[in-house]
């Protein structure tokens, strides 16, 4: 090889993709960490929601020294769940990828929830609305802790 | 991209291995080439291709699709690479960029091209790799190695120099 164009040709007819002598997967395999993603909700606002929540759970357990009156069911579906759903965000570190965008499903809750609030504010103490409103509840919380327990599976 | 791969990139975006599995079988080609021919040593290249590997996996669920799959496997590999190859650089005593030192015996045996490239002095042959088979910029090459650019085009006409030495010892 004298010359720099058999050079050139020598080289363009390298082939661009060369194997391993061995297989380097079963090795790759065990070093490949967990697919995590990283958490957008700050824990400063998680822990200020289970502050207000204990907060507002403080002051519907205390006794109450004014004219008797019963929280409506409403409010007590409110405190129990969001004290719960609370609980759950303090907790969460990390989620798995499955679940990156768990708090836009989250949201969606939040709005139907909303949405029944708002017919409860007009009927407080109808049975379909009030059942209606702690299935959403249930729902939203079996889904929050399916995304808890995601961070801290063992792959 | 096929059809195939562009399924599978998805599916590995959401931490599936088997998926994952599938693109390792269609580029760890392309990742070994890379490695092997800017390290010329099995072992550092193996270990390059894994690292590679785990970076893609843990960078896969921020990839947009706004660039090809394989350019932006190709930009991690061969940064990954380097990487080995600056540590690598560091950590001899003394620089072998003379090859006077090789065994000429040897040297005249192998007249293989892709052999040849081996044994070219490290910094010789890291410039030569990415400029004349990746397909990098002097001034890229630079900024990737740590050197001046008139350094890279100097140690790329060196490697030439010395290729066509060797080759044509019959």
């Amino acid at each position: 090889m004298k010359t720099e164009q058999q050079l050139d040709q020598a080289v363009g007819n390298l082939p661009p993709d060369i194997l391993p002598e061995r297989d380097l997967w079963p090795g790759l395999a065990a070093r490949l960490p967990a697919p995590k993603a990283r958490l957008n909700y700050p824990l400063w606002l998680a822990a200020a929601v289970f502050g207000v929540v204990s907060i507002l759970g403080y002051k519907l357990l205390m006794p109450y020294n004014g004219p008797a009156m019963a929280p409506s069911a409403e409010l007590v579906l409110l405190q129990t769940y969001e004290q719960r759903k609370a609980e759950q965000l303090a907790v969460m570190t990390s989620v798995d990828q499955v679940f990156a965008d768990w708090q836009q499903q989250m949201q969606v809750w939040d709005n139907a929830v909303g949405q029944v609030r708002y017919a409860l504010s007009f009927y407080p103490e109808e049975p379909q609305l009030l059942t209606q409103l702690q299935r959403l509840y249930q729902q939203q919380l079996a889904y929050l802790q399916l995304v808890t327990e995601s961070g801290t599976r063992v792959y | 991209m096929s059809v195939e791969i562009a399924a599978a990139i998805r599916s590995a975006q959401k931490g599936n291995r088997q998926a994952f599995y599938q693109l390792y079988r269609q580029f760890i080609g392309r990742v070994y080439a890379i490695s092997w021919r800017l390290l010329a040593d099995k072992q550092k290249a193996e270990d390059a291709c894994q690292e590679t590997f785990i970076k893609i996996w843990q960078q896969l669920p921020g990839f947009r699709g706004d660039s090809n799959f394989a350019t932006w496997l190709h930009s991690i590999a061969t940064r990954t690479a380097i990487d080995v190859w600056r540590q690598d650089k560091l950590l001899r005593l003394t620089d072998s960029d003379d090859p006077d030192g090789m065994p000429v015996a040897e040297i005249t045996e192998n007249q293989d091209l892709e052999q040849a490239i081996q044994r070219l002095p490290a910094r010789a042959r890291a410039v030569f790799v990415l400029f004349a088979l990746e397909g990098y910029q002097h001034q890229e090459i630079a900024e990737l190695l740590g050197i001046a650019e008139g350094s890279s085009k100097a140690q790329y006409h060196r490697a030439r120099q010395l290729l066509k030495e060797w080759l044509s010892e019959d």
